[in-house]
């Protein structure tokens, strides 16, 4: 029983795993990145500012850094 | 609509600024947020959360893991420190945003709070300055004194919410300035 666990439980499944939780993690990211647009809308519309527009690029500028980072991941 | 603004009150540079309740004819007097020194904790942090990768690099402490049985292989290593990144990018942008966009409003006719808290959540509070009944402003601490900023308490009358205007530079200042529009509107 033990060693049969030891040998699904080797470094190429680990690896996996970890892979995984990191999609998983990311995944999450990218709903938190789009929650941050939507923030960075409603405060926009709240207050006009001169710098509405570098915010919202910022905004978005999260979002395509996490998926490119899930991108990077994924395909590795 | 020129605007005054109290981090650069002294050389009043004049900004476009719109807030989302004002009403056509309303003149606003001057936006203001917390004093940019109140920005320097997350600011320190951030700078250390960006060097805990490379510190833990240079001091072998990954290494520690790997003796003790977990072996991380070096795509994950590099993809949880992408992650780190991506986290302390979002540190510094919801810290700077909820700076940004916290503000008070002070206008010819009333006084506006914008908070933002949390991911999602606002709440905007106004009081006409006909309603303000007293104004303190404080200031106290090493910090305060050295740069200049304080708290404003703005009471109202009866039953609606006080107001309190937080770390904002040269408080003495803005409650001379509601004064002021007070004093106006009473004329």
């Amino acid at each position: 029983m033990t060693e049969a666990f030891a040998e699904i439980f080797t470094e190429k499944n680990l690896s996996l795993v970890i892979k995984a939780f990191q999609l998983v993690l990311l995944g999450l990211f990218i709903i938190f990145s789009l929650l941050t647009i939507r923030q960075v809308d409603i405060m926009n519309k709240a207050l006009v500012t001169s710098i509405r527009l570098e915010v919202r690029i910022i905004g978005y500028l999260q979002l395509f850094l996490v998926l490119g980072v899930f991108v990077i991941i994924l395909l590795r | 609509m020129v605007v005054l603004e109290y981090d650069q009150m002294e050389t009043a540079s004049t900004s476009t600024y719109a807030f989302e309740s004002q009403t056509s004819d309303e003149k606003v007097v001057f936006i203001l947020r917390a004093h940019p020194v109140t920005n320097l904790p997350w600011v320190l942090v951030a700078i250390l959360l960006v060097l805990v990768p490379p510190i833990l690099a240079a001091t072998n402490l990954l290494e520690g893991f790997s003796n003790n049985g977990i072996r991380l292989s070096a795509q994950n290593l590099e993809g949880f420190v992408l992650i780190w990144y991506l986290v302390v990018f979002a540190f510094i942008l919801q810290s700077f945003l909820h700076w940004y966009f916290n503000i008070y409003i002070l206008t010819d006719r009333r006084i506006v709070d914008i908070d933002f808290f949390q991911l999602l959540y606002k709440r905007v509070s106004s009081a006409q300055l006909t309603n303000i009944e007293d104004i303190t402003a404080s200031t106290g601490g090493v910090f305060q004194v050295l740069f200049h900023y304080g708290d404003v308490h703005i009471q109202t009358a009866g039953t609606n919410v006080n107001f309190e205007f937080l770390k904002v530079p040269n408080p003495g200042e803005v409650k001379r300035q509601i004064d002021q529009q007070i004093h106006k509107l009473k004329l």
